[in-house]
């Protein structure tokens, strides 16, 4: 396995290459500190007939790196992707493998297959939930509120470590595209002119306007038009985007992603959900509101745990915001959230989950020093 | 020795056997039946769709098989005869008829003692074969799957007489609300569809997975 050395900063990304056609191994290095901080997604190349689904990859590849540039509350943050050659084995569990081996927090998995009158891409996304790495660690939504004298501890994980989109119709002139042996074209202008040569195994992307990239490949620079895969629009790209600007805590950056996730009509229920409460988790770091987005997430399926601990995250989030600017109000009205979920709640919560505890905590205590807003 | 009393005794076993999750079967089936002797092309189609139906599952679960089998033997028959010995989860009676240039593809879907709550049986599912239809496809077998695995699941519990638990039933509610996402979605993907069939079925799958994980413990 080769990695090369010629990486360089771009938006704050930073393109990474592993150039093998084999399968990856384990890389195993100390990390530096700085690399603690940098968000890592895999991409190893979609299987498929002939060259389309490393055709696939690319193009996705390609986009999510268009969506990624350094948030200004987190300058240090980096963001890097990781080609790789197909997986041995298309399960959540190698891709999980795959990303522990390359120190990557995310994987972005799939097939493209023939079927019927054309070509499908099924693609899937992994997440190291159990990874020990800055990146990880900022998936968890963590509260910390301070009433009378006491100090309530809340944290919510991530909603889902594995995710699986709706599957990608190709279009016919892509496949088309696709079974042809070149390579994406560079052009010499943003709107076509000469073709200059084909985007190699190695590039740096140096600007980005829409669809368009310029990159510079084999010392030839020159603009990519990035193709539409499919008639409709892929909620993939913007997911994949939203959840790795939670990672860089770009809250700005998350709630746009993930608000194109959450307006996409093709995106999958369980995607949709998780997108509303990533977004929940983006607009309380920004000091929004966030119950409204719980609330619809909520809705899309009531019977999962995950969703009634981000629920009470949320809540314990606005009641601090609310007694940091001293609007009784608001606090009030978070309590009567909290509670909210108790009565309706459909899964089992735990007094064993800490968090569980701090909202039964914190309401208890609440109730007992304002009993006037009973 | 301490002599214990009948109702004590019963108490001990039941704390006992609550935390108990039985370890599920080692591999599953999904089992794709169809006529022998139809012509080419329909039998092509058949079995692309078959081979392809629970491509979006494979990629979740390893311990499940798809199998293709052309027989001769009325559905019913083939699936008492062949696929319940095999443990097949559900046995599919997959066949095309032409519609505009391609094909539609009937599933009749058998479940048998896994029939649990749902109202149609077998439970028919007519798709156009076609790209278009890919992912609707992908999300109604997701969720019958996953459905016949937790009534699989729950039943041999209660079989064995052991209490349902919050803890012994998370398996149980993780497969429901596997099979609820790919319901929901599949609903939102055809509600504008001319074919009220298809959302019949998908609505008796949906209130059928809505009682289970009502009545799971919480």
């Amino acid at each position: 396995m080769t990695v090369t050395s010629a990486v360089r900063r771009s938006f704050g990304a930073v393109v990474l290459l592993i150039t093998s056609s084999q399968t990856l191994v384990a890389a195993g290095r100390e990390a530096p500190d700085r690399e603690r901080h940098m968000v890592r997604v895999l991409t190893p190349a979609f299987r498929g007939t002939a060259d389309i689904g490393v055709r696939v990859r690319t193009v996705l590849n390609l986009q999510i790196l268009n969506t990624l540039n350094v948030p200004a509350n987190n300058p240090k943050s980096e963001g890097a992707v990781i080609w790789a050659g197909p997986m041995e084995e298309q399960s959540h569990e190698f891709a999980l493998r795959a990303a522990r081996s390359a120190g990557a927090q995310v994987t972005l998995w799939g097939d493209a297959v023939e079927y019927a009158n054309g070509v499908i891409v099924q693609a899937a996304m992994t997440v190291d939930a159990q990874a020990e790495h800055t990146a990880t660690r900022a998936l968890r939504w963590e509260t910390n509120v301070q009433y009378a004298q006491q100090r309530f501890l809340f944290r919510a994980l991530l909603p889902s470590p594995r995710y699986e989109f709706e599957p990608i119709v190709l279009a016919p002139e892509i496949v088309r595209q696709f079974r042809e042996p070149s390579d994406l074209v560079m052009y010499s202008q943003i709107d076509g002119g000469r073709a200059l040569g084909t985007v190699g195994d190695e590039f740096d992307t140096l600007e980005r306007r829409g669809d368009r990239i310029r990159v510079t490949s084999s010392g030839i620079t020159g603009w990519v038009h990035l193709p539409r895969l499919s008639a409709t629009r892929s909620e993939i790209v913007d997911f994949v985007s939203g959840v790795v600007r939670v990672m860089r805590h770009d809250w700005r950056g998350a709630e746009r992603a993930l608000s194109a996730v959450i307006e996409n009509p093709v995106t999958p229920s369980k995607v949709l959900q998780d997108a509303f409460l990533y977004r929940a988790f983006a607009r309380a770091g920004l000091k929004q509101p966030c119950r409204a987005d719980i609330k619809v997430g909520r809705a899309v399926n009531p019977y999962v745990p995950a969703v009634e601990l981000f629920g009470i995250v949320c809540a314990a989030s606005e009641f601090e915001t609310a007694r940091l600017a001293d609007r009784e109000v608001g606090m009030a009205t978070a309590i009567t959230d909290l509670e909210q979920i108790f009565r309706t709640k459909k899964v089992p919560l735990s007094d064993d989950d800490s968090t569980v505890a701090s909202a039964r905590a914190l309401i208890q205590t609440y109730r007992r020093s304002t009993p006037k807003s009973r | 020795m301490t002599q214990m009393k009948r109702p004590a005794l019963a108490a001990l076993l039941a704390t006992l056997m609550a935390g108990t999750v039985l370890a599920e079967p080692a591999r599953r089936q999904f089992s794709f039946y169809h006529q022998s002797g139809t012509d080419d092309q329909s039998a092509r189609a058949v079995k692309d769709f078959a081979a392809h139906a629970l491509d979006r599952l494979m990629l979740t679960r390893q311990d499940l098989q798809v199998r293709v089998f052309a027989s001769s033997m009325p559905a019913p028959q083939f699936h008492e005869a062949v696929a319940v010995r095999n443990r097949s989860l559900a046995l599919i009676d997959v066949s095309a008829t032409p519609e505009a240039g391609g094909f539609r593809i009937r599933n009749r879907l058998y479940l048998g003692s896994l029939q649990g709550r749902l109202q149609f049986s077998p439970v028919v599912v007519e798709i156009v074969y076609s790209t278009q239809t890919y992912g609707t496809t992908q999300d109604v077998f997701i969720a019958v799957a996953e459905y016949a695995m937790a009534v699989e699941e729950r039943r041999l519990l209660v079989d064995a007489g052991i209490p349902l638990t919050v803890s012994n039933t998370l398996s149980i509610r993780n497969k429901l609300n596997t099979a609820l996402y790919a319901v929901t979605t599949a609903e939102r993907r055809e509600r504008s569809a001319a074919d009220q069939n298809l959302l019949r079925y998908l609505r008796d799958l949906h209130n059928a997975l809505t009682q289970l994980l009502e009545d799971l413990p919480s």
